[in-house]
């Protein structure tokens, strides 16, 4: 099916769009571009400002098309792009089977939910407008002065942002001063007033920390609330005294302002990346306070390196009013991929640079973790980098028990170690003898994701 | 380390009420010499909690006894997943994913018992689960030794005493019989309706006294499964109003010049109502005395009756007979369905359950082929028996000769044919022996539909679970 530029200029929804899709013409952004043998469907997966990759799809019989990213306009700049390669590039698709995920599009999506042209022609999108300004924006003059002017914004905002942790820090013994006991009783209110102050302070990370402080120690026993309200107290001081001293240290900076792009994680010389082949230990699916949903996507190396970090963390930030979000992966996926870490004393947030193989659920075999104390792995972590909140662990052999209260705990075979967990799982899963169970630690409670077993994985997400 | 305990929980202590906390003079040194305010000390403090916390368990741990391994092979993660695809994604209701399970136990594989488990009391269930439902039954029995009595009755839930009281009834007939008795009174209409089928379990004449008990009890769902189990072991011929009234919707017709013989017709009705009233009757109708009403016995009646009058008619008919009717009534029903098919699914559904197994397949063979039933209605009755439409079979059928005839032109498809299509292919996906999943597969998809559609999900299971042979 011959698509013309044309027809992409009259479903762009602005000129906006169109430039951006301009933009992503680049083989790097693309992976798996491909085209079934009717040549009706195009697909693509398309590196897009989230860890994971967008996933996005065409159907050249009447144009329409969907992407997973969360952009309201439709088409975005995803699919406008990937019809952009098509009409201009057509053999950069590979022809083949068409992804399940495609599929599933097909099945789910009716005929004629297409872009509807624009009939105004004047107020059309430009093609030929839009990839001049993608190159006119290679001016090096321009270029120079916009990163002068970053550099500038950059220097007000750690000037602003110090300010608001100072603030905070002053809180923290306001709250001291006051009393736990009055504290806890208050908690939400509290929260939210300094989380609003560091807001307007540029230091959005901690805010957003701030916001869930709440949940975090109401999830624990009562009794066990005043400690957890000083240890993150306890954090929150280290890591803004940290910061301040160290203001440009990238790891720092993205725990009190705001996160590093995914491209300058891909960019920078100094980017740890390790190739190996990973499974998805789990995910997990939060609605903040602040509106956004964070999905974290939990992967552990099964190969690879020594010394190389055996965990990573996709994380994912997306509005709430954009609805729930299909994920890229499931739990027990394994792939080869080189896993570029975002700068970090204990390196775990991560990006996927590059995927080499088509995911397959496989029984992988994870090495024999029965020597390590589980909380070894934390104390280390804690050694890096104190302010941390939780760290996955790699827990040997032993099985899930209930306590008399009903509550639940892993115990190693050897039953010298017991964690307790923050959910009891259901019944038939206390009945498994788990060879190897991989969760996160709070420093309190374990949050399971995954065990093998006698009967193969188990996803305790399922 | 006493001491570090001491300092953290004076520490503690002082910041719980409010106010300034005293360092402890060891701890100058951690600071220079300088004096540590409260944000100092709280960061040390929260760090020190934080390597010095270790999790203490006291008492026992209570672990499950382990689930035990099952005399079949458990699906490869390849199938399973494929599992998970067919019953997560299409299906959402639980009578799908039993289809799924039932089909992969026809073929001799066990599901993940973290995908599907079946209940303790769950019936049917295939065979190889039973080690797993005997456990679930241990985890949910109470106290070794514990017995369940009338005293002890409202300690249970209400699954337990229904369990208990047919574990026994089925152990000890009268000690059932006398539980029943005794509680039965304390349970809602619907819950004693349910003990009530209990007694379908080795119903004898020493339960005559109790079901006669039940005429007067205020539920007429009660009262109706009270007769029909006396009308089981005290015949009975005598017509009641209820068959003298149901008797009354029918006319009988002599038919034939030289060997005249009899039929039963419907009379037609002229409101909705009579409708609903005859569909009543029929739930508190007795076969034998209905036929006698009729002026002949269960086997005239049977000869004489004119199936295809009315389904909901056909319906009731076969249930009434399968219910109330005695061995040789339904023997003959069934006679005649082997000759010849004439029943609908629904009626036939009622009746399978009395066909001996080993004749079950052929017949139901013969049925999709004979008549016209639709494809989906064969997998909504044929669910113990999925997994044994070969392709020659499927291929006889007039929902696949249909289908075939819509897919030709798969470009020009509209809503309605794509939705008989997902219908046959979800149907057939549980109803075909593996060889036929797979050719039902590339004879189905088109171009609108790859064979990756996830509509083609439970046929890919299917196709994936080469094993015992169907039967």
């Amino acid at each position: 099916m011959t698509l013309t530029r044309a027809q992409i200029e009259s479903m762009a929804p602005d000129q906006a769009a169109l430039t951006a899709a301009g933009k992503l013409m680049k083989p790097a952004n693309w992976s798996g571009l491909g085209i079934d043998a009717d040549g009706g469907l195009i697909w693509g997966e398309c590196q897009g400002s989230g860890a994971n990759p967008y996933r996005v799809m065409a159907d050249l019989s009447d144009l329409g098309s969907k992407c997973t990213c969360p952009s309201r306009k439709f088409p975005c700049k995803h699919c406008l792009a990937l019809m952009w390669i098509k009409a201009d590039a057509a053999d950069r698709f590979a022809t083949g089977a068409i992804p399940e995920w495609v599929t599933e599009w097909l099945g789910r999506r009716r005929k004629g939910a297409v872009a509807t042209p624009k009939t105004t022609g004047g107020a059309s999108a430009s093609l030929a407008e839009s990839t001049a300004n993608v190159e006119t924006e290679i001016d090096p003059e321009a270029e120079a002065k916009k990163a002068a002017a970053a550099e500038k914004r950059a220097a007000k905002t750690t000037e602003t942002a110090i300010a608001a942790t100072e603030e905070l820090e002053a809180w923290i013994a306001d709250q001291l001063r006051l009393g736990l006991n009055s504290f806890l009783s208050d908690l939400h209110t509290r929260c939210r007033k300094i989380a609003s102050r560091l807001v307007d302070g540029k230091a959005a990370a901690l805010a957003s920390r701030l916001d869930e402080l709440p949940a975090r120690v109401l999830a624990l026993p009562a009794d066990d609330r005043v400690d957890a309200v000083l240890t993150e107290f306890s954090k929150l001081i280290l890591l803004v005294r940290a910061w301040r001293a160290t203001p440009d240290d990238a790891a720092l900076k993205r725990d009190v302002t705001a996160s590093e792009t995914r491209e300058a994680v891909l960019m920078s010389p100094d980017t740890q990346r390790v190739r190996a082949l990973w499974r998805v230990a789990g995910e997990r699916i939060e609605t903040r306070r602040d509106g956004l949903v964070s999905h974290a996507t939990w992967l552990e190396r099964i190969t690879g390196a020594d010394g190389a970090p055996h965990f990573a963390v996709l994380l994912d930030f997306f509005p709430a009013s954009a609805g729930k979000r299909a994920s890229t992966f499931k739990s027990g996926d394994c792939f080869d991929a080189e896993i570029a870490f975002y700068a970090a004393r204990v390196p775990l947030r991560a990006v996927i640079a590059e995927r080499h193989s088509v995911q397959t659920a496989i029984e992988a075999t994870l090495e024999d973790a029965s020597a390590r104390d589980p909380l070894e792995t934390w104390r280390e972590t804690l050694k890096r980098a104190p302010w941390s909140l939780e760290t996955p662990v790699r827990l040997s052999g032993g099985q899930i028990g209930l306590d008399a209260a009903g509550k639940a705990w892993w115990r190693s075979a050897d039953a010298r170690t017991a964690l307790p967990l923050s959910a009891a799982p259901e019944r038939r899963v206390l009945a498994l003898s788990l060879h190897a169970m991989t969760a996160l630690w709070n420093g309190r409670r374990l949050e399971a994701l995954s065990a093998q077993t006698d009967l193969g994985w188990v996803d305790f997400d399922a | 380390m006493r001491e570090l305990t001491a300092t953290l929980s004076q520490l503690r202590q002082a910041w719980m009420i409010g106010g300034k906390a005293q360092a402890p003079q060891d701890w100058s040194a951690l600071f220079a010499g300088r004096t540590p305010n409260d944000l100092d000390l709280v960061a040390l403090t929260g760090q020190a909690f934080q390597f010095g916390y270790v999790p203490h368990q006291s008492g026992e741990l209570k672990f499950e006894t382990a689930l035990p391994v099952l005399d079949a092979p458990q699906l490869n993660a390849e199938q399973r997943l494929l599992f998970q695809r067919a019953t997560d994604r299409l299906t959402k209701n639980a009578r799908d994913l039993y289809d799924a399970v039932w089909l992969a136990g026809v073929r001799g594989y066990a599901v993940h018992p973290l995908d599907w488990m079946p209940a303790s009391a769950q019936t049917p269930v295939p065979a190889i689960y039973r080690p797993w439902q005997l456990w679930m039954e241990r985890i949910e029995a109470r106290a070794p030794g514990e017995v369940i009595t009338p005293e002890t009755w409202s300690d249970w839930s209400w699954t337990e005493r229904r369990a208990a009281a047919l574990e026994l009834r089925m152990q000890d007939l009268s000690a059932g019989r006398d539980l029943i008795a005794a509680v039965a009174a304390k349970e809602p209409a619907d819950k004693r309706a349910d003990l009530m089928r209990i007694f379908w379990h080795g119903l004898s004449v020493e339960d005559v006294p109790f079901l006669e008990s039940l005429s007067t009890d205020r539920s007429d769902k009660v009262k109706s499964i009270a007769t029909a189990l006396l009308a089981r072991v005290r015949r009975n011929a005598d017509p009641t109003d209820s068959e003298i009234e149901l008797a009354g919707f029918f006319s009988v017709k002599s038919k034939g010049v030289f060997n005249k013989s009899k039929s039963v017709e419907l009379n037609a009705i002229k409101i909705d109502a009579q409708r609903k009233r005859r569909l009543e009757l029929f739930d508190l109708a007795q076969f034998l005395p209905f036929a006698t009403a009729l002026g002949m016995s269960e086997i005239e009646l049977l000869d004489a009756w004119n199936f295809k009058q009315a389904e909901d008619v056909e319906n009731e008919f076969v249930i009434l007979v399968t219910r109330t009717g005695s061995e040789a009534a339904i023997a003959a029903l069934l006679a005649s369905q082997s000759k010849q098919i004439s029943l609908g699914p629904f009626a036939y559904s009622n009746l399978i359950s009395f066909v001996p197994e080993a004749e079950r397949v052929p017949m139901y063979k013969r049925m999709a082929v004979e008549t016209s039933v639709d494809l989906n209605q064969l997998d909504k009755m044929a669910m113990p028996l999925c997994g044994f439409l070969d392709r020659v079979t499927i291929e006889k059928t007039s929902g696949w000769k249909k289908a075939m005839a819509e897919n030709k032109d798969a470009k020009g498809q509209d809503e309605s044919a794509d939705f008989g299509l997902i219908i046959i292919a979800l149907s057939l996906g549980i109803l075909a022996t593996s060889e036929a999943a797979s050719w039902v597969i590339s004879q189905l998809s088109n171009p609108a539909f790859p064979v990756t559609h996830p509509i083609f999900d439970v046929l890919h299971f299917n196709a994936s679970l080469k094993g015992i042979p169907a039967p």
